[in-house]
Formats: structure tokens, sequence, C-alpha cells
């Protein structure tokens, strides 16, 4: 950017306006409108993600997430390969739960815009919350997608395993005779 | 839908350096450039074989691909994050669903197939420098099987793929090569990266 005179902004002091009505401002003076106009959008970015915060840990929008994970856990497999299928799935999930929270957000803030918004993201992206950042991310990065599906159904199915090969038994009553090694168990 | 794409994209980008893809190198990730490129070929043209040797694993338990693959493949200069796709004849359909967001495209092909699959390959390539999503892309065009004897010569594959008319308005480059030789094939691939280094940043969609 240069001022009439072809010089940088920032060497010499800017001019604003045209004609004969010419401001001059001060290095101090840009660097201060600078900062109050990103302290301004910065603010609005964080109550962006605020509200998407609340959206996500929200009961309707878990719920809305673990019924679409119920329908499709088990097609999801812990290989290097994917199936074609995920794409589809993939897909499905992007437009149900993005949009979700796109219109949950335009509701909360009815001048919300997207492309703003989005811009804001790239510039702010080590201030996310590991949390956030994790779901946002499942909407973009197959892969996170996938591990996301891969966690569940081991949650899903890790309910199903069968311990009782593990656990033992023992009576602790007085008329039983007990061994030093079941003993133990008392303090399990 | 196009706001979603926004979001998205934006979000990809930060993404990038997330630990979610497999890089091979397993190393820390260095700061190199990476470009998402597309891996197409008919099904025996060495797609997962030449990707599996570039990340020095072992191709000893490779079976053809009836989905897609992920991988990020390092190289000196970039990382490469390829997008490889089953080439069987009922995978084929679904290719063009994974071109978007595509910076390049690699294709292989077997130089030693019958006329018939080398026709089939052909076919192919050309619809891929055709279609909407790629036509403006690079192409590195790998021509795999070197090492066996009805290998066709770099010569050949050009004049029976009409590179030189049809890939009019790509930068293109055909490589021979074989799993024998992967000298070859970085080669081929660093060559690409020159390639995809060439066009400017900030006019890529991007868009996963």
């Amino acid at each position: 950017m240069a001022n009439d005179s072809g010089q940088p902004v920032g060497k010499s002091p800017v001019h604003f306006g045209t004609g004969d009505r010419v401001v001059e401002m001060e290095d101090s003076e840009v660097e201060n409108l600078a900062t109050s106009i990103s302290s301004d959008v910065d603010a609005e970015f964080d109550t962006v993600i605020g509200h998407i915060e609340d959206i996500i840990m929200d009961e309707e929008f878990q719920m809305l997430q673990r019924h679409f994970m119920d329908k499709y856990y088990l097609e999801f497999e812990n290989t290097e390969e994917n199936k074609l299928s995920y794409t589809s799935i993939f897909q499905e999930y992007v437009n149900l739960l993005e949009k979700y929270i796109e219109q949950q957000l335009i509701e909360r803030i009815p001048t919300f815009n997207m492309a703003t918004f989005t811009t804001s993201l790239q510039q702010h992206k080590d201030e996310i919350s590991g949390d956030i950042f994790d779901m946002l991310l499942t909407f973009t990065d197959f892969l996170a997608f996938k591990e996301m599906f891969l966690d569940y159904r081991m949650e899903k199915e890790g309910h199903g395993l069968d311990f009782s090969g593990d656990l033992i038994v023992t009576s602790l009553s007085k008329s039983s005779s007990l061994s030093p090694a079941s003993n133990n168990l008392r303090h399990f | 839908m196009g706001q979603c794409l926004e979001l998205s994209a934006a979000v990809c980008r930060i993404g990038v350096y997330s630990c979610f893809r497999t890089l091979c190198c397993k190393g820390p990730p260095s700061p190199r450039t990476e470009y998402d490129v597309v891996c197409v070929g008919l099904t025996g043209s060495g797609k997962s074989s030449l990707l599996t040797q570039l990340c020095s694993e072992s191709t000893d338990s490779i079976i053809p691909t009836t989905g897609f693959r992920i991988k990020a493949v390092p190289f000196q200069n970039a990382i490469l994050n390829v997008k490889e796709l089953g080439g069987a004849d009922n995978i084929r359909k679904y290719w063009s669903r994974y071109y978007q967001g595509s910076q390049g495209v690699a294709f292989v092909l077997d130089s030693a197939s019958s006329e018939d699959d080398l026709e089939m390959a052909r076919n192919e390539l050309h619809s891929a420098l055709q279609h909407p999503q790629l036509c403006t892309l690079p192409f590195l065009i790998l021509a795999n099987h070197q090492d066996k004897p009805a290998a066709r010569s770099l010569q050949e594959i050009k004049k029976y793929f009409e590179l030189e008319p049809l890939a009019r308005g790509h930068r293109w480059i055909l490589q021979p090569c074989s799993v024998e030789n992967m000298d070859a094939v970085k080669e081929g691939f660093n060559q690409f990266i020159n390639l995809l280094e060439e066009i400017d940043p900030e006019n890529t969609p991007g868009r996963l």
C-alpha cells in the first residue's frame, strides 16, 4: 500500500482524503486505529467461539451426533484402507451437523457471517481450545472424522467385552478356607 | 452450501498441521509445504505399491484397493497428501467424487499391460485431463512396470497416449519407472512438486 507520494504506509505520515481536505496521521495514530479495529474483530470472534462451545455442549447437538454415529458406526473398520461408503457418510455428517451449527449461530447472532468468521478462524487458530478445535476438525479432516467413529465403535463394543475370565470370586466367610492369595481380594 | 465449504476449508488449512494424518516418515512435523494430490490409474498399475514404497513401508501385504487411502508422503521439498483411489471397474466411476480440493494429479499406468488395458488407461487419462475439477492441474504420469519385458518405451507411451495434443493446457511430466527403481519415482515426484510450487498459493482453491 502506498500513499499519494508513492511511499509505503508506516514509513512517513499517512495522508487520508482527496484534494484540499487531506488529513495527515502520524504512525502511532495509524497503529492505534489498526489496534482498535482488530480488537473489535477479536471480540466478535470470541463471541462466536463462545456460542459454538455452547452449541456443541448442548444436549440437542450431542444427541444429533450420537444418533448419527449409532446409525453408521458398524461400517467403520480400523484399517488403513477406507471404504467408499465412508465418503458418503462423511458428506452426510457434514451436511447434518455443520448446517445445524450454522443455523444455531444465525439464531444467536442474526448478523453472523460465515465468511468473516472463517477468515478470523485462520488468524486465531492458536487460541481455540482443544475440544472445539477437535470438533470443528471432524467436519473437514476426513481422518479426524474416521478416528471419531473408530473411537465410538470401540466405546460401544467395549461394553460387550466379557471380563468374567479375569475375575476371581472367593467367599470371604469364616467357614471357608482362605488361601493367602485369595485373602488379598479383600483389598481389591 | 458454499458457506459450509468455506468453514470447512478454513479449518482444513489449519488442520493441516494436526497429527491425524498418517505421516509415514514418523518424524516431527517439519515446515514443508503440503499439497493435496489425487492418485488414480487402473487396478494393478501399481499405485498402492509405489506410494507404500515411497513411505518406506513393506509392500508384502498389498492387495487390490477396493476403497481409497490417504497417505502423507514426504519428499525433500514438500509433503504430498495423496488420496489414492482403487482402480477396479466398479470403483472408477467414483473417482470424480474425490477430485475436489486436489492441486495435482498422479496417474499411474502399467506400461506392460495388454492392448485392451492400455486403451482403457488412455481413456481414463483423457477423462481426467478434461474433467472440470482437474483440467487446470499439473499431471504426473508414471509409466510403471518398466522392469517387465513387455513394457512400452517412453516414446511409445507418449505417442499412444497422445500426450502432446491432449495434455495441452496442462503442465505434465511423463516418468518411466518401476518399484525396482524408486529413484526414478522420486525424481518424477520432485519434478511434479516443482510444478505444484509454480502455482500461486493465493489462487489455489484448496477446498476439501
